[in-house]
């Protein structure tokens, strides 16, 4: 995604940032500072569950789903890595988002051994996904294209059969689902109270941010939300990192197109198992999270219909790309209960809006997306953002020299522009405010 | 890969430096898990009408007792006997075994939330949407029915409202749902919330808020634990007491010994009744030859009926539902098997399952679906004139525009009507209308509905903790024309009181 | 012994309807290289439609059916031109979302007019047995499927073969931009693709919801869809004989293979999906597929 919209517009854009430079540092920051803020206001407004009302419909805003928001972005992060980047269509995410929930509900709630929390079943759940990933990443050595994306499909359609099979059953409860019982309690030293109280002093608008101390129900979830945000954060920087790497090129490789890469020399078996158990384990760690944040691992939560929503929010949110995960994860935790919420429309006669209204919404929805937005809204976002900031990669010594003198006699930044153009998808660094690199 | 490794060592120490930080506690006190399954399916029960009330009267109150087993305080107050208003605050006895910790409950809690206007807020969260979307119509149902009674004959002069929510049948979601609607929707009790990981997944969270969870649309038996879960409350007859009727059925009329075959959905709901047919007292002694399992979502049963028939065996027991009950009917009808059929009770709404099948009904004569009802059905010829029935059909019809045929929105009608009892009570309780007298309301409930076949719907604290006990096996007969009607095969089996509550 | 005769049977009924939709896939992908998800669903509704054609209208059953599937053709071909030709074809993944939401919608308006519960719908073929043999029946329903589902592959293949818009169609399946060189207009071809797709769909789901043991509600196709997508994929994502051995070949698995294995019952639709993969494993296009030839 070229910021070719530099070229198009006659002033460009308002600031151009040289990748390297101090004002470039200033402009993260400021991004870092912002997304942080934006958290806590998260955290902190919508902890009491936020009603916006349009049109006569309520739509609620809490931090219980974005929470589970967050696990969605996990999981979709994986598809990332397989899809996004590997071209490895798999429609089987749900399958492993389900086996990392199943395990740390198992690991947590009946602690075999000894006592184990989320974080530490995240030590088994991580190379269990990861091994029985590499496993379906196998036959994808055979199998491309929509054959293996059938495959797949049928993998994880036959996940709730599994799970309540009679020989699992004494550890998944079976068709019951399995109930957690595991209070997150905000540690002592964490001056929740104190930030509650602080911005609901804020004149105007704090009032948005509830009244009085919290309860330990809301410091608990508060404080999970904070700690799956890191989470979060860990998962997309080793991503970002693995994308950014050596092998990461490699998977990219495979994608274009895999009969060059192998015969380049790549060792596709390798890279394509790899990439599957990466995902796989994403997915679990996506699935540790539902859990964390539910309390309940119950089968018909991970039919073929997760995984399909789990492509709808790759797709949605963009492709290729770390931010796209983020945004698809709260597409699809909020679209399905937005949609369903809509029971007046002023056109629409009631009776339409009664039983399946959050499909209904949903598919007319995804459609209008598709039209407007094809490459996901991230494509969306960066265009908006390309007419404001555009960053460039720090131009070579010569030519730095050179254009450090012309800056002194005060030459527009023409020069700028000129390494602009040259520059491709894979090395601009276009900063969102999450401070996520992408591809 | 060596720098994702290395990456990955750093970030799992430093998460596990995170954990380490905080100190997180586990709540271990986890009533028993169940061992057998629970339907968390929604029958399609019709109700026979009923006239708007029912006679509401709330026995007074135990007299000091010692609750079953309080984590906490003693308790402060003892509720002395009726007339006298029942204390908003400290530990608070309602019934038999059964406590509300009021202190324990959140700063922010209000007895008044949800009634405290000019509305009665009730919370649903259900399957509007997803593979189980037949159950959807149940929330309508209710709304339709609250919509009747609001223009009737409000409830202490205020109006029902029903927030509905769509779960699609994920546990996940319920959470969320439940959550929102407690957060923000300012609801004073949920009600039927339908499925069973979804209600136990709900149950934790309205134990925590103080919320009422009423008459839970699961049919496992563990909803009837008023001693450590006092805020949650079964509803329709469990599966266990179902089965177990059917297995001294069976004894009575085929044989001691006699050979059992089973079509079970693969899910909670029809688990149980395996489960119990394989592991309860009651149904010892009968040879169970074969039991299978289909997925919910199938096309249909075709393969495993070819199965089931070739055993030739004495019963077959029919654990599944929607559209499956007329499938199952549809194929026996073409074999030679003729064994003694009993079908779970979610298939008796008989013009939306069986009117399809009715020449199947006529050729099984009588292996035709016995099923252990416990209300009037919708649509059966034999209560065409019963006024319960009629004022189910009017109300659908009046607010809804449509009829008991086109899904389950009759069993949304007797909710709704249960819902509304137990709020009559409430607000006939010194004290009016407020979250411990709808509690004590329900669990001293000593009421009836015009709509059931018999029998009483009684709750008394930890002495009987289950909603709907009783329930007469029927039989689907066609009379001749396409008409299909239940036949009784028995009188009423009344368990009444006998349930006790769980894990006594 | 007869057991086995009345699986069989039931492999053929089941394995029918499979491969009638697997055949309306393989249409469709032979066209775009796509798979339509919402294929079931338009299949579904045009059942209802046959529904609503003969017990409101009163229209006669096969009339109704012939009707509804030119109707569903219609609504199909609309729906390329306005949400499918839009796109780029060779950009998978806006198409996806765009059948995604459409099996949403169409779904989601099927269960909002006629809601969820279970109707019977017209019996299309005479009931009644060819021949029993103890517990095994040959129903004339299986028989009937089965001749339904060759006369259809019949046609298909007459019109594909035999037709100049059959013609432009295996052209543009081929190759697209040649096509495009030789002046064939791919996005009417692609349209008529699409129509025939929907109208076998349509055929296919009537077909199955006639049986007198099943009935029709919106949900009905969901677990078919992916029973014919294994199918499809079984027998070659772009092969029409291949659809019809695929469908059948996973009914057998499902009604005779599982019994005697030891697969659960309830994992039938996993007994497919390995059969599907180990398939795969030797013939990555499925059975009768063409391999993809890719140019670097």
């Amino acid at each position: 995604m070229a910021n070719a919209s530099a070229t198009d517009a006659p002033s460009g854009p308002r600031w151009v940032f040289i990748k390297g430079s101090s004002q470039y540092r200033t402009y993260k920051l400021i991004g870092i500072a912002v997304l942080v803020l934006l958290l806590f206001i998260t955290a902190f407004a919508y902890n009491d569950t936020a009603s916006i009302t349009l049109l006569d419909n309520d739509y609620k805003l809490g931090l219980t789903r974005i929470t589970k928001a967050i696990a969605f972005m996990v999981a979709i992060l994986g598809l990332q890595v397989v899809v996004g980047f590997t071209g490895q269509l798999s429609l089987g995410q749900g399958f492993f988002f389900g086996l990392g929930a199943y395990i740390s509900a198992y690991l947590v709630q009946d602690k075999p051994l000894f006592g184990w929390n989320y974080f530490t079943a995240l030590l088994v759940v991580v190379p269990v996904c990861f091994l029985v990933g590499m496993a379906f990443g196998l036959p994808a050595l055979r199998i491309k294209g929509l054959y293996l994306a059938l495959v797949t499909l049928g993998l994880a359609a036959i996940f709730p059969s599994l799970v309540q099979l009679e020989s699992v059953a004494k550890y998944t409860n079976g068709a019951g689902g399995k109930i957690v019982d595991y209070d997150f309690k905000a540690p002592e030293w964490l001056p929740l109270d104190g930030i509650a109280n602080f911005l609901q002093g804020i004149p105007l608008i704090g009032q948005y941010f509830g009244d009085g101390d919290l309860s330990s129900k809301e410091e608990g979830r508060i404080w999970l939300f904070f700690l799956m945000v890191i989470l979060c954060w860990i998962c997309v920087k080793l991503v970002s990192n693995l994308i950014q790497s050596r092998p990461g090129r490699a998977l990219r490789a495979v994608r274009d197109n895999e009969t060059s890469a192998a015969v380049s020399g790549m060792n596709l078996s390798y890279h394509k198992t790899m990439s599957f158990g990466v995902a796989s384990a994403l997915g679990g760690v996506g699935g540790v999270i539902y859990v964390a944040e539910l309390g309940i691992a119950a089968p018909l939560d991970f039919t073929q219909l997760i995984s399909i929503f789990f492509i709808v929010g790759l797709v949605v949110g963009g492709v290729g790309t770390l931010s796209g995960a983020i945004i698809g994860g709260l597409v699809i935790a909020f679209l399905p209960d937005w949609a369903s919420s809509t029971q007046n429309l002023p056109v629409i006669p009631e009776r339409w809006l009664q039983g399946p209204t959050g499909p209904l919404v949903m598919g007319f929805l995804l459609i209008l997306l598709t039209f407007v937005l094809p490459g996901g809204i991230i494509a969306g976002v960066r265009r908006w953002r390309a007419r404001f900031v555009q960053v460039v990669p720090e131009p070579p010594a010569k030519l730095a020299a050179q254009m450090a003198a012309l800056a002194e006699g005060g030459a527009p930044a023409a020069e700028a522009d000129d390494a602009a153009t040259s520059e491709t998808d894979v090395t601009a660094t276009t900063v969102a405010a999450g401070d996520e690199p992408s591809s | 890969m060596r720098s994702l490794t290395k990456r990955s060592v750093a970030g799992f120490m430093a998460a596990g430096l995170i954990f380490a930080a905080c100190g997180s506690d586990e709540d271990s006190s986890e009533p028993a898990e169940e061992p057998a399954e629970e339907p968390a399916e929604e029958p399609a029960e019709e109700p026979a009408e009923e006239p708007a009330e029912e006679p509401a009267e709330e026995p007074a109150e135990e007299p000091a007792e010692e609750p079953a087993e309080e984590p906490a305080e003693e308790p402060a107050e003892e509720d002395a006997g009726g007339g006298e208003e029942l204390p908003l605050e400290g530990a608070v006895e309602v019934a038999a075994g059964t406590t509300l910790n009021l202190d324990e409950c959140p700063d922010d809690w209000d007895p008044f939330q949800g009634v405290d206007g000019d509305e009665i807020r009730i919370g649903w969260s259900g399957p509007k949407s997803g593979a189980l979307a037949a159950f959807g119509a149940i929330g309508d149902g209710m709304q339709m029915y609250f919509d009747y009674v609001n223009e009737i004959d409000p409830i202490d002069g205020k109006n029902l409202t029903l927030i509905q929510k769509d779960d699609a049948y994920e546990a996940g979601r319920t959470v969320a749902n439940v959550e929102e609607m407690i957060d923000s929707d300012d609801i004073f009790m949920i009600s039927h919330l339908i499925g069973t990981p979804n209600n136990l997944a709900a149950r934790p969270i309205t134990d925590e808020s103080c919320v009422p969870q009423l008459f839970n649309s699961s049919g496992f038996p563990f909803w009837g634990d008023p001693a450590n879960f006092p805020w949650t409350v079964g509803n329709i007859l469990n599966y266990v007491t179902e089965t177990e009727i059917w297995c001294a059925d069976i004894k009575a009329n085929v044989g001691e010994n006699a050979s059992v075959a089973g079509i079970i959905m693969n899910n909670d709901f029809g688990t149980t009744y395996s489960n119990t047919l394989e592991s309860s007292e009651a149904c010892a002694g009968l040879d169970i030859v074969d039991l299978q399992l289909h997925d919910p979502a199938a096309p249909d049963v075709t393969n495993e009926m070819t199965t089931l028939i070739a055993t030739d065996a004495d019963v077959l027991i029919s654990g599944t539902t929607a559209a499956f009950c007329p499938q199952v009917a549809a194929t026996l009808a073409a074999s030679e098997w003729r064994p003694v059929v009993y079908n779970s009770y979610t298939c008796n709404n008989l013009s939306s399952f069986y009117a399809p099948v009715a020449d199947a009904i006529t050729a099984l004569g009588d292996s035709a679906p016995r099923m252990t009802n416990s209300n009037k059905i919708c649509g059966d010829p034999a209560f065409a004139d019963d006024p319960a029935i009629l004022l189910v059909e009017e109300v659908l019809a009046d607010y809804g525009g449509v009829t008991c045929a086109d899904g389950s929105f009759s069993t949304g009608v007797l909710y709704g009507q249960f819902v509304e009892d137990v709020l009559r009570s409430a607000a006939a309780l010194p004290g009016g209308l407020n979250r411990v007298n709808l509690m004590n309301a329900v669990w001293n409930a000593d009421t009836s509905n015009d709509n059931l076949l018999g029998g009483t719907l009684k709750l008394d604290g930890v002495n009987d903790a289950y909603w709907t006990e009783s329930a007469v096996i029927q039989i689907v007969r066609n009379d001749g024309s396409g008409n299909l009607s239940f036949e009784s095969t028995g009188e009423l089996v009344d368990f009444e009181g006998a349930g006790g509550s769980f894990g006594s | 012994m007869e057991l086995l005769l009345a699986r069989i049977f039931d492999g053929l009924s089941n394995g029918s309807t499979y491969a009638m939709i697997a055949l309306a896939l393989v249409l469709i992908f032979k066209a775009t290289t796509l798979i339509n998800f919402a294929q079931g669903e338009f299949a579904m509704f045009g059942g209802f439609i046959v529904l609503v054609l003969t017990f409101e209208q009163g229209i006669p059953m096969w009339i109704s059916v012939v009707l509804a599937m030119f109707l569903t053709a219609v609504a199909a071909a609309g729906i390329e031109r306005t949400l499918i030709r839009p796109f780029d074809p060779s950009d998978h993944l806006p198409l996806v979302i765009i059948t995604l939401g459409l099996f949403l919608l169409v779904n989601a308006i099927a269960g909002i007019i006629w809601r969820f519960d279970p109707r019977a719908f017209p019996e299309l073929f005479p009931s009644g047995n060819v021949f029993t043999i103890g517990n095994a029946t040959l129903r004339w329903y299986t028989v009937f499927t089965v001749i339904t589902l060759l006369v259809t592959v019949a046609l298909l293949t007459l019109l594909l073969n035999k037709t100049k818009v059959g013609l432009a169609f295996r052209a543009v399946s081929s190759n697209l931009e040649s096509s495009q060189l030789v002046g064939i207009r791919v996005g009417p071809t692609l349209q008529f693709g699409w129509a025939i797709a929907a109208a076998v769909g349509t055929l296919g789901c009537a077909v199955f919801v006639a049986d007198p043991f099943r009935q029709i509600q919106p949900n009905v196709m969901l677990t078919v869809l992916i029973y014919a997508s294994a199918a499809a994929a079984l027998g070659g994502l772009d092969s029409l004989g291949g659809a019809i051995v695929g469908g059948i070949s996973i009914g057998m698995v499902q009604s005779v293979v599982v019994p005697y294995s030891p697969i659960p019952n309830e994992l039938a639709l996993a007994a497919a999906v390995i059969v599907l993969m180990v398939v795969l494993l030797f013939k990555p296009s499925g059975l009768f597929g063409t391999a993809a030839v890719e140019r670097v």
